[in-house]
């Protein structure tokens, strides 16, 4: 078992929060799977290769992407990771995947996709895979991708890391549905850019797993280009979650929303970090970010640092916080209704995680969810009714 | 011994048109006055601990601070310097002269202070602030204080306003010995560590249970010696009930080499006491401002901050709030405001321990020509603390596009039974707004000064009177710059 350090803050504070960079325990016995997934692939999305580290480099040169070094600007060190195409949760994360010789599979799509594609992983005890993914979205084309990871009962690591390029006027929603039993160490890193007027939805929502670590960067490089991200998450008995989203603005009138939807149960600990980075020159740039936490465990952990980082005057830049317990008026609601506070509480957790769940495009899916829920719910109150 | 040097001619030629017109403007602050080894004492350049042991002799330390200014020495020489806030490269230790005296007592007459002192003060409008609108003063000079006087009617509640080396060395030793760096010890960080090695200065207050002390007690800190720091340390204990404000002002004229000040705040606010700590800091542009500043409350016990930062080249500034009591609370309002060259780290931290305790912080950071403005915030709830409530507000203003304004807040929360609420918000002037004042016969430069002063109402709205203009003052006079 080694170290790698994941999720780095975007401007260093102070030490002893324990906030600058999250420490992943890496399984030694981590190996690539990669699996090309071009069975019933749809007309007009093409497996293009799988990429090794010469290969990658060749992609990125070929698409003009390269390392843009920070401005040394007085206050703010520079990134602590080097990535020409930045994702979550930073550079050693990447080299992760050199070092175990994960290549990259890239998927290119290019004609407008109605129907969503979808990849399931499912996965084993004792499983230790990392997955390693480019989707590369041609100019004006439209896609939906689902991916959707469970597994059965045991102890496995995964890591999936997935880069994203949107050409112009591209749409692109992605989906990332995670429900691994509680043995797992999960993983998920995501970069994306932007190009001008392409527009990304991008929905995680992460139900399962003992430790999960999801990092997150949005590059938007292109003018009016669009921004929406939606994270759900359940904390249960000693869980724990740490992310790292972030959305850097450099083209002119770009929007970025980010959304982090969350409940805390048992001692479930989340460590977040959620940045909207102003660069100079992104005029006109807006950015709207909120977390509004549901903290129902008496052990619970809560840590945050939602950031605003701004080098550029003309912009529109806001977040807020919401961290609390259910409100009095709430439960008073619902129990002057026949309702007790348990069940109180299982109707606002079901109805935050669901209103991400109900974005996804795939009624089983849905469902899976829902059925998850219920799960969860009869494990906490040893019920013993069908659903189980 | 360190000679007082000029502004280069060359530095000043280029500086633009706007700048040199606001130097000359900042007059009220940047007059100097020289000097001379005749009047002033001062230790060598650098950090030893022949320096530290002759600053203690000096000050007729009894042995327990000797002992103490050598373990902060120790403790300094092993910590690093931060790696997560603006870069203090330009400040070396071996060039600053850590003790400065003016040959001359305390006072308690403005007639008994020597006239040049006198004239600083004058200046500034201290005495005149005192005939008009405080408690009691107290004035230092370089690392001394020099005039110190409290008003009959707040003595005859008992309350207690002196000089820190008249209560380490008098009466109140054992109370000093009990409270000093007892909230901000040593070890706390770098410049903690400096300041228990070198302080000197700074006031003393204790106010008895019951005490209200109406109208302000004020400390003014003036620096002038050049390539010099300043490292006074400020002890308030508030006792059971009791009631009092503190003002502290700062400034010191600009000199081309760096000045610095590691001061220290330790404020302890009994069961139901309240204590409201206002500052207006307008250091020189080459001032490192690296203060610590902290308070405790006991039970029911209320501290409130307000603060207004304007000046100094590099500011790290997070005044901490340990409500330790149950029902405690703590209000912390800043105004903070970067022109060009300056690189200001600022924000407040808030630590809960009691049940049903309750913070907030309202801050405003306005950055403009260059500047760098960044909010820095902790608000720790712990396991213990249940039903605390924690609110935080942060707007950041930018006046143009070279500048920099960064919002970095941190929570830590570890109980179900609290609520945590926190807003940032960042943006420009809205040139509807400007259109509008313009629209009605104001100039567009008056305008923008206008709306910036109205950002920073919440701070200068909670200030007496005369300061609440001298912060909406200096708020004029960065928008005048360049």
């Amino acid at each position: 078992m080694s170290e790698i350090r994941v999720n780095p803050l975007s401007v260093l504070t102070w030490n002893q929060l324990d906030l600058n960079h999250a420490k992943m325990d890496v399984s030694d016995g981590l190996k690539a799977e990669s699996g090309v997934r071009d069975n019933n692939l749809p007309d007009g999305v093409a497996f293009k290769g799988m990429l090794d580290p010469a290969g990658y480099e060749e992609w990125l040169k070929a698409n003009n992407i390269e390392y843009v070094k920070e401005a040394v600007v007085a206050g703010k060190y520079p990134m602590p990771t080097e990535q020409a195409f930045p994702t979550g949760m930073g550079a050693e994360t990447d080299k992760l995947f050199r070092d175990k010789n994960v290549p990259a599979v890239l998927y290119e799509v290019s004609k407008s996709i109605e129907r969503p594609l979808r990849f399931d992983y499912f996965y084993s005890d004792g499983d230790a895979i990392l997955e390693n993914m480019i989707v590369h979205v041609r100019r004006g084309c439209e896609f939906t991708l689902i991916l959707n990871i469970c597994g059965e009962n045991g102890i496995g690591s995964v890591g999936h890391s997935l880069k994203l390029l949107l050409e112009e006027d591209a749409k692109c929603t992605l989906i990332r549905l995670q429900m691994l039993p509680a043995g797992f160490t999960y993983f998920e890193d995501a970069g994306a850019r932007l190009k001008d007027r392409a527009e990304l939805k991008y929905i995680s929502l992460q139900l399962g797993s003992l430790k999960t670590y999801l990092g997150a960067c949005f590059d938007q490089w292109g003018y009016e280009s669009k921004l929406w991200a939606g994270l759900g998450y359940i904390g249960i008995k000693d869980s724990f979650l740490d992310y790292n989203y972030v959305d850097t603005f450099r083209g002119k009138k770009s929007v970025g929303v980010m959304r982090f939807n969350g409940v805390l149960m048992d001692n479930a600990t989340k460590v977040s970090r959620e940045t909207l980075d102003f660069r100079q020159y992104c005029t006109g740039a807006d950015g709207d970010e909120e977390e509004d936490l549901l903290v129902l465990g008496e052990d619970a952990v809560n840590k945050a640092n939602p950031m605003i980082l701004g080098e550029e005057e003309d912009v529109s830049g806001r977040h807020a916080v919401s961290v609390g317990r259910l409100s009095q008026d709430m439960l008073f609601y619902m129990q002057s209704r026949g309702i007790d506070e348990i069940k109180a509480q299982e109707l606002m957790v079901r109805s935050r995680i669901m209103h991400l769940a109900s974005q996804i495009p795939d009624d089983e899916l849905k469902k899976a969810v829902e059925r998850y829920l219920d799960r969860l719910y009869c494990d906490r109150e040893n019920c013993a009714a069908p659903c189980c | 011994m360190a000679e007082a040097r000029k502004d280069s001619p060359i530095d000043i030629a280029e500086d633009r048109k706007g700048e040199l017109l606001a130097d000359v403007e900042r007059g009220l602050y940047d007059f100097r006055e020289e000097e001379n080894d005749e009047d002033f004492y001062k230790v060598d350049e650098g950090l030893t601990e022949d320096i530290v042991r002759r600053i203690s002799e000096e000050k007729h330390d009894p042995d327990w601070m000797l002992d103490f200014r050598l373990k902060s020495l120790k403790i300094y020489n092993e910590l690093k310097v931060p790696d997560w806030g603006p870069p203090i490269d330009g400040l070396d230790m071996q060039h600053i002269v850590t003790y400065v005296k003016p040959k001359t007592g305390m006072k308690g007459s403005w007639d008994e202070v020597p006239e040049d002192i006198k004239n600083a003060f004058e200046k500034l409008g201290i005495p005149q602030a005192e005939r008009e609108a405080l408690a009691g003063v107290g004035a230092q000079y370089d690392s001394e204080l020099v005039y110190h006087n409290v008003r009959k009617d707040v003595e005859a509640q008992g309350v207690v306003y002196t000089d820190m080396e008249s209560a380490l060395t008098g009466e109140y030793e054992e109370m000093v010995r009990s409270h000093f760096m007892k909230l901000v010890p040593p070890t706390d960080h770098k410049f903690a560590a400096l300041h228990g090695a070198v302080w000197s200065g700074g006031s003393f207050v204790y106010a008895p249970p019951g005490a209200k002390v109406e109208i302000p007690l004020q400390s003014y800190f003036r620096l002038n010696a050049p390539g010099a720091g300043q490292f006074e340390h400020t002890l308030i204990i508030i006792d059971e009930g009791a009631d009092v404000h503190f003002i502290e002002g700062c400034s010191a004229p600009k000199y081309n080499v760096a000045n610095l000040h590691a001061g220290c705040v330790e404020l302890f606010v009994g069961k139901n006491a309240h204590l409201r700590y206002s500052t207006i800091e307008n250091w020189s542009k080459n001032m490192y401002n690296l203060n610590t500043k902290r308070a405790i409350c006991e039970e029911g016990g209320t501290i409130e901050w307000i603060s207004g930062s304007f000046g100094s080249h590099v500011s790290y500034l997070y005044p901490t709030s340990v409500l330790k009591g149950d029902h405690s609370h703590a209000e912390f309002t800043g105004v903070t405001f970067a022109g060009k060259g300056q690189n200001l780290d600022t924000g407040a931290k808030m630590i809960h321990l009691g049940k049903n305790t309750s913070s907030f912080i309202d801050t405003k950071s306005i950055c403009k020509s260059g500047g760098i403005s960044t909010y820095r915030s902790s608000v720790e709830i712990r396991k213990q603390a249940e039903g605390s409530k924690a609110s935080i507000n942060c707007g950041s203003l930018m006046l143009d596009s070279i500048s920099r304004s960064d919002t970095v807040p941190a929570m830590d929360i570890r109980t179900d039974k609290a609520d945590v609420g926190h807003e940032a918000k960042i943006g420009r002037i809205s040139d509807e707004a400007v259109f509008y004042m313009m629209s009605r016969g104001v100039s567009e430069a008056e305008a923008r000064a206008m709306i910036v002063s109205g950002f920073a109402n919440p701070v200068s709205k909670e200030l007496p009177l005369e300061y609440a203009a001298e912060m909406n003052n200096l708020i004029k006079l960065e928008m005048e710059m360049g």
